[in-house]
């Protein structure tokens, strides 16, 4: 009687372990995984042209070098708007604008481009995205109503998409002073 | 054997642990990089459609000034800010409005328009500059995006506008079709919150001190606004932006906090006068 009592205690026992240990080791490996997604893994890049490393976190202070767009920096210190990062083998202070966590990926999408309301006889032709089809034809829903009252330009919208914009140029142009 | 089947939780305990502290947290972090990043396009893209949409409603508001020359001119500002301090992803726009309410509006996506009005009080660029950083930080902080909540409750890493509104059917058409009436209300009646309009004041003194422009003319240009809020003639401005007491406050209190009052900046005052000569 005192011994199977044992035994059934021990696999009781043994079962928890079990438990525990499965427990245990799937919080882990979740922690490993979770914290690989969430890693406050202190790579930044660098996001915009010409970012100025200073050697203090102030405006006032010396310019060391300029990154450029993407370069991976690492993340030391932050103070206020400014992080202390170092790139390559220099460190120095960015405001905080001017990185960002994500890889930079430069990818211009200009949507409006593809969307042709007339052709040159005036004819529409290949309407292909919904905002433009609902800003010609006015689309209605199930009850007949106008889904939007709102008026809409679409030509005034891609003359202004039309309008040349160069970065490095613009980049250039604001650091003229007079 | 016996002994093997006693322990083997044990074993695959220190397997899993083992193959969890050596292994593939860093592989890992990369493909869920990547997932995130597959979103994100995604997202920008939604995002862009749907902005392009709020600009065309706003564009039926007021007519666009087609003035290639004057249009460049503050394209090259905006550029120039948002080529250093913008999301890279984006191309963003830059159009002025022809009316004299006293006016500037981001759509999500990289709309910005700035309207006449505006521009006529304006002093120099570095008050040009501090209105067209103000509605850059409304785009980088997404803050239209996040009011109308376009992500899925579960705030998952795999969600967002994309799934929102990424339907091909009728139903997430109409659904398209109102957030965006939705938005377009925002700007034009209801606005951002109060702390989303203070935050973007602060993105843009930053973007300011970053490009070298002069800070207090931003604060003035503010100061400037305030007898056209009381005529009505920035009836819009008033209803959709706090006080202007509150921001001058909150923009005081930012510079004195981060040590601004020393920096001088630029302001451009000829140039910018030599381009809106006429309006």
């Amino acid at each position: 009687m005192e011994a199977l009592h044992q035994t059934q205690l021990n696999s009781f026992l043994l079962s928890k372990i079990k438990f525990v240990l499965i427990f245990s080791a799937l919080f882990l490996s979740s922690n490993f995984i979770v914290s690989g997604i969430f890693a406050k893994e202190e790579i930044r890049y660098v996001k915009g042209l010409g970012a100025v490393l200073r050697e203090q976190p102030s405006i006032l202070s010396k310019k060391l070098t300029k990154l450029s767009r993407g370069t991976k920096v690492l993340a030391l210190e932050v103070k206020g708007i400014w992080h202390k990062v170092e790139a390559g083998e220099i460190q120095g202070w960015l405001l905080r604008g001017q990185i960002t966590n994500i890889p930079v990926k430069i990818k211009k999408l200009v949507l409006g481009q593809k969307i042709r309301l007339a052709s040159s006889s005036g004819r529409r032709v290949r309407l292909r995205t919904f905002t433009a089809v609902v800003g010609v034809k006015g689309l209605v829903d199930s009850k007949g109503e106008k889904i939007s009252p709102y008026q809409t330009d679409y030509v005034a919208l891609e003359w202004l998409e039309k309008q040349p914009t160069d970065e490095e140029n613009s980049v250039r142009f604001l650091t003229l002073s007079e | 054997m016996n002994l093997f089947r006693n322990h083997l939780w044990f074993y695959i305990f220190i397997i899993s642990f083992v193959f969890a502290s050596f292994g593939n947290a860093q592989e890992f972090r990369l493909r869920a990089h990547h997932v995130y990043w597959k979103n994100q396009e995604a997202n920008t893209e939604r995002e862009i459609d749907f902005g392009r949409s709020v600009s065309a409603k706003i564009l039926g508001k007021y007519p666009i000034m087609r003035n290639e020359q004057k249009v460049r001119y503050i394209s090259q500002i905006g550029t120039g800010i948002s080529a250093q301090l913008g999301r890279p992803e984006l191309r963003y726009y830059f159009g002025i409005l022809d009316t004299d309410e006293v006016n500037a509006f981001a759509a999500p996506g990289g709309y910005i328009f700035v309207t006449k009005g505006a521009l006529k009080l304006m002093r120099n660029e570095a008050q040009l500059a501090g209105v067209l950083a103000h509605e850059l930080a409304h785009i980088d902080q997404k803050h239209i995006v996040l009011k109308l909540k376009l992500q899925s409750t579960d705030r998952s890493v795999t969600s967002g506008i994309a799934q929102v509104l990424g339907g091909a059917s009728l139903s997430a058409k109409i659904a398209f079709e109102r957030l965006n009436d939705l938005a377009f209300k925002m700007l034009m009646e209801e606005g951002l919150s109060k702390e989303d309009e203070a935050d973007a004041d602060q993105k843009a003194l930053e973007m300011l001190i970053s490009t070298g422009y002069d800070l207090q003319s931003y604060l003035d240009y503010l100061l400037s606004l305030k007898p056209y809020l009381e005529q009505g003639q920035a009836k819009v401005l008033s209803k959709t932006h706090p006080t202007i007491e509150f921001r001058y406050n909150n923009l005081r209190e930012f510079i004195i906090k981060n040590n601004l009052e020393k920096f001088q900046g630029k302001n451009n005052e000829i140039r910018f006068k030599t381009n809106f000569a006429k309006l």
